[in-house]
C-alpha cells in the first residue's frame, strides 16, 4: 500500500516535471518570436529617416534663403539634393512592424506608400541642373514636415507598443522563471522520491534476503539435529526422567512391602526368595536412582549447594545406610575417619559416595571396603574408597567413567546395573569441585581417592560422638506413626514396613482425614510422615496443620518423589528432615528411630526442667 | 614631379638602413592629396597624413590602390545575395597606421557608432565601395558601407554587428 503510494507520487512528481518543462519550452519560444520581431534596427530606421526628412527639409530651407539673399546656391543646390538621395535610400531600407497588429501595419504600409509618392513625384525637382523656385521649395519643405510629423504619431505608437511588448517579455521572463522553479522542484522531488523508493526496495530486498538464508540456517540446522540424532536423543532423555519419575511411586512401594514380609516368611526356601526379591527391587532402585541422576545431569538441572558440615558423622550416617546392604553381599564395610568440617556439596558427595559403594559391593568382587577420610592440608581434605577386589585393568582406566561401560560384564548382566555409576561419579564430581583419582591393580584392588575443600578447624574424634548403630532387632515398641500420603499404594507400603517394625499406623491422603481418623480412635501420634507433595498441599503445610490441631509439637519425616534441587531446598527449609524416594527401607527406620529418640531426649529434659 | 622624385629619393636612401620601409615602399603612397573629390575622411591617432589638420582624406582611386578584399553575403537590406568589394579594415587601419582597432564612425545621415571589440586580423570586414562590381551612389546605401561577410561568418550575425554596418560612410575617428 505504502510502495503503491510511493510510485503514485513519483509519477505524479514526474508527470509535474514534463508539465513544467512544456510550459517552460513555450515560454521561451514566445519571448523568443518577440525578441527577433523586436530587432532594436527597426527603430533607428523611423528616427533615421524622420532626421533624412528633417535635414532635407533645413537644406531646401537655406537653399531658398540664400536665393532669397542673392548669395551662391551651387553648394547648398548639391546639399539638398544629397540630402534627398538619403532620404530616399532611407526609404529604401524602412522597416517598422507592428507584429500581430495588422492595423498599425497597414496605417504603416500606408504612410510609406504616401512618402514613396511624395519622393517620386519631387524626383523631378532633384535633377542636377534643376532651378527650384521659391514655391516649389516652401511646398517640398511643408511637405517634408508634413511626413515628419506623421512618422512622429507613428514612432510614438511604436514606442507605446514596444512598451507594452516589453512589459509582456517580461511577463514571460518572469512566468518562465517561475516555471523553471517549479520545474527544479518538480524534479527534486521526483528524483528524491525514485531514489527513496530504489532504497527502500533494496532494503527490503537485502531484509528478504537475510530472514531467507536465516530460514536456510535454521533449517541446516533442524536437519543436521535430525542427522545427528540430537533431537532423538533429546526426547529420549526427556522420556526417561519422566517415565522414572512415575515408576519411582510403585518401585518404592514394591520395596516397602517386601521388606515388611520379612517377619511373616518362616520357611528357609521363602527367606531365600524373599532375599533374592529384595535385591532385585534393591538394584531397581539403583539403576533408576542412576538414570534420573544422568537425565538430570544431562538437562544441567543439578546445582551446587554448599554448605560446611562435619564429615565423620556424614561418613557415619553413610556408613549406617550402607552396612545392611554390603552384610547381605558378605562384604565388610569399615570406616576410618577423623572429626573435621568440609566445605561442598552434601547431597553430591552422598551421591557420589553411594555410587562408588555401590559399584565396589557389586562389581569388584572384594570382601572387603575401607573408608577412610583425612585432612591432607589446611585447605584439603581426601576420603579414600579402598576395596581389595580384583582390580581394574589400567587400560580400562579412563573408559569405567564413560557412560554405559561396564567392566567384567561382557554378558550385559543387567541386574547388576546399566553402568551408569561411574559416569555419574565423574560428571557429579566435577559439578561439586570435588577430584577423583583412580588407583587400581589386580593385587591390591581398587582405590578411589576424592580430594575436597576442608575448612580450618579442630580436629576431634569420631569415636567421641555416639551415634546409634543399625540393629535388626530395633522394636518399634508401639509408638504410633502417622503416614500421609495421597499415593495409597506408597502409603500402604510405608505402615507396612513400619508394622513389621512393630510400630502402630495410621494412614491418610489429606491432613483432614488423618485429623478426622485421629480425633475418631483418639491417637496420639508420636511421628508424622509426610509426602512433600500432597495433591492440595505440601508436606510441611499439612505437619504444621496437625500440629496445630492437637496443640502439640509432633516430629515429623518429609518424603519426596520429586528430586528437583528447588522442591528439595523447600522441603529441607521446612526444619523436617527430609527424605527422597527411593527409600531404602533401612534408611526410613535408621531416620525414623533417629527422629524418635532425639524427641524423647528432648522430652526427657523437658521434663527435668 | 619634383616631389615624387624627392620621396622616392628618401625610401630609396631610408630602405638600406630600415628594411620596414623597405616593405612601405610596396605599398601604395597615401600621403598624397586626393586628386578627386574625398569620399572618407579619417582622423584621430594615425600616422599616415595628407591633410594639414592631421587627418587623411581619400578619394575612389586611393582606396582602390588598396589591397581590394571580396565576399559575397546576405543583408537584411539588399534582396537576395550580394558581391561587396572593398578595403579591408584590417588592411586599412595597419597601412594608415592606426592605433587601435577602435574608431568612430560617421554617416552622410549624421548616423554616428562607435565600433569596437571587432577582431579585423581575424575577420575580413570591409569599408564597400562596390556592390555587384558597382559603384554605390547615395541612393544606393553608397558610396562606402562597412560590411560584415555575415554568410561566411554566421557568428558574426549579431544586432549589433548590424549597427556597425555603416551605409554612406563619411568619416572615421581612430580613438
Amino acid at each position: 500500500m505504502k510502495g503503491k503510494i510511493l510510485v503514485a507520487s513519483n509519477l505524479l512528481a514526474a508527470v509535474a516535471c514534463i508539465a513544467a518543462m512544456v510550459v517552460i519550452m513555450k515560454q521561451i519560444d514566445k519571448t523568443r518570436a518577440r525578441l527577433t520581431s523586436e530587432s532594436p534596427g527597426a527603430m533607428n530606421y523611423l528616427m533615421q529617416a524622420t532626421h533624412n526628412l528633417n535635414k532635407f527639409s533645413d537644406t531646401v530651407h537655406r537653399y531658398r534663403f540664400a536665393r532669397l539673399a542673392g548669395q551662391p546656391t551651387e553648394n547648398l543646390g548639391q546639399a539638398y539634393r544629397d540630402g534627398f538621395d538619403v532620404v530616399w535610400s532611407s526609404f529604401r531600407v524602412f522597416e517598422l512592424r507592428f507584429p500581430g497588429d495588422p492595423e498599425q501595419q497597414t496605417q504603416v504600409a500606408a504612410k510609406t506608400e504616401e512618402i514613396w509618392q511624395f519622393l517620386r513625384a519631387s524626383e523631378p525637382l532633384m535633377a542636377k541642373d534643376y532651378q527650384l523656385t521659391y514655391e516649389q521649395a516652401l511646398t517640398l519643405i511643408d511637405n517634408a514636415r508634413a511626413h515628419i510629423r506623421q512618422l512622429h504619431i507613428i514612432g510614438t505608437r511604436f514606442f507605446i507598443y514596444s512598451s507594452v511588448a516589453q512589459d509582456a517579455t517580461s511577463a514571460h521572463l518572469a512566468e518562465l522563471n517561475r516555471a523553471f522553479w517549479i520545474f527544479a522542484a518538480a524534479l527534486l522531488l521526483a528524483g528524491g522520491l525514485l531514489i527513496w523508493l530504489v532504497r527502500r526496495v533494496t532494503l527490503q530486498a537485502a531484509s528478504s534476503q537475510h530472514i531467507t538464508r536465516k530460514t536456510q540456517r535454521e533449517m541446516a540446522t533442524v536437519v543436521e539435529q535430525l542427522n545427528s540424532g540430537n533431537i532423538e536423543k533429546r526426547q529420549i532423555e526427556s522420556f526417561i526422567a519422566e517415565a522414572s519419575h512415575d515408576l519411582r511411586q510403585p518401585l518404592q512401594a514394591l520395596v516397602f512391602q517386601i521388606e515388611s514380609l520379612k517377619n511373616q516368611v518362616q520357611s528357609e526356601a521363602g527367606k531365600q526368595s524373599l532375599l533374592a526379591a529384595k535385591q532385585s527391587a534393591s538394584h531397581l532402585s539403583n539403576a533408576f536412582n542412576s538414570v534420573l541422576d544422568m537425565s538430570q545431569l544431562d538437562a544441567g538441572k543439578i546445582t551446587t549447594r554448599n554448605s560446611v558440615f562435619e564429615l565423620g558423622h556424614f561418613l557415619r550416617m553413610l556408613q549406617l545406610d550402607y552396612s545392611p546392604i554390603a552384610e547381605a553381599a558378605n562384604i565388610e564395610l569399615i570406616l576410618n575417619a577423623s572429626a573435621f568440617d568440609v566445605d561442598t556439596d552434601p547431597v553430591l558427595l552422598d551421591r557420589i559416595l553411594r555410587n562408588l559403594l555401590e559399584n565396589a559391593v557389586r562389581h569388584s568382587g572384594a570382601n572387603q571396603i575401607t573408608l577412610t577420610a583425612n585432612r591432607t592440608g589446611d585447605n584439603h581434605a581426601s576420603i579414600v574408597l579402598h576395596d581389595n577386589g580384583s582390580g581394574i585393568p589400567a587400560a580400562e582406566h579412563d573408559s569405567i567413567f564413560s557412560e554405559y561401560y561396564q567392566i567384567s560384564n561382557q554378558d550385559r548382566d543387567r541386574s547388576k546395573g546399566f553402568g551408569l555409576g561411574l559416569a555419574i561419579v565423574k560428571r557429579l564430581a566435577a559439578l561439586a569441585g570435588i577430584d577423583i583419582q583412580l588407583q587400581s591393580s589386580a593385587t591390591r584392588g581398587t582405590q578411589f581417592t576424592l580430594t575436597l575443600p576442608a575448612t580450618a578447624g579442630s580436629s576431634r574424634q569420631a569415636s567421641d560422638r555416639t551415634t546409634p548403630s543399625i540393629d535388626l532387632d530395633y522394636h518399634g515398641k508401639g509408638k504410633l506413626v502417622a503416614v500421609l500420603d495421597d499415593q495409597p499404594l506408597v502409603r500402604a507400603s510405608v505402615e507396612a514396613l513400619l508394622m513389621a517394625w512393630k510400630f502402630e499406623t495410621v494412614g491418610a491422603a489429606k491432613s483432614e482425614e488423618l485429623l478426622a481418623e485421629i480425633s475418631r480412635r483418639d491417637l496420639q501420634p508420636d511421628l508424622i510422615i509426610a509426602d512433600y507433595q500432597l495433591q492440595r498441599s505440601t508436606g510441611d503445610a499439612a505437619i504444621e496443620e496437625i500440629c496445630a490441631q492437637l496443640d502439640r509439637k509432633v516430629p515429623a519425616l518429609i518424603i519426596t518423589g520429586n528430586t528437583s534441587s528447588e522442591t528439595l531446598a523447600l522441603a529441607t527449609s521446612s526444619g523436617h528432615p527430609v527424605l527422597q524416594k527411593p527409600i531404602e527401607p533401612e534408611a526410613l527406620i535408621v531416620a525414623v528411630r533417629k527422629i524418635l529418640e532425639a524427641d524423647s531426649s528432648a522430652t526427657e529434659l523437658e521434663k527435668a526442667v | 614631379m619634383r616631389k615624387v622624385f624627392v620621396t622616392a629619393f628618401f625610401i630609396i636612401l631610408l630602405s638600406g638602413i630600415n628594411p620596414s620601409l623597405a616593405e612601405q615602399a610596396d605599398r601604395p603612397d597615401l600621403t598624397v592629396a586626393p586628386k578627386s573629390e574625398p569620399l572618407l575622411t579619417i582622423s584621430g591617432n594615425i600616422k599616415v597624413q595628407n591633410t594639414e589638420n592631421g587627418a587623411l582624406e581619400l578619394d575612389r582611386a586611393l582606396l582602390e590602390s588598396l589591397p581590394a578584399t571580396s565576399f559575397t553575403t546576405r543583408t537584411p537590406w539588399t534582396s537576395g545575395s550580394s558581391k561587396f568589394t572593398g578595403v579591408a579594415l584590417g588592411d586599412l587601419l595597419e597601412a594608415i597606421g592606426a592605433s587601435s582597432q577602435r574608431f568612430e564612425a560617421v554617416a552622410v545621415d549624421d548616423y554616428l557608432i562607435t565600433i569596437e571589440g571587432i577582431d579585423f586580423d581575424r575577420y575580413p570586414v570591409i569599408i564597400a565601395y562596390q556592390l555587384d562590381d558597382k559603384p554605390m551612389t547615395l541612393r544606393d546605401l553608397g558610396p562606402l558601407w562597412i560590411m560584415f561577410p555575415f554568410d561566411d561568418h554566421p557568428e558574426l550575425d549579431t544586432e549589433l554587428n548590424k549597427a556597425f554596418c555603416v551605409w554612406q560612410l563619411r568619416e572615421m575617428e581612430i580613438l
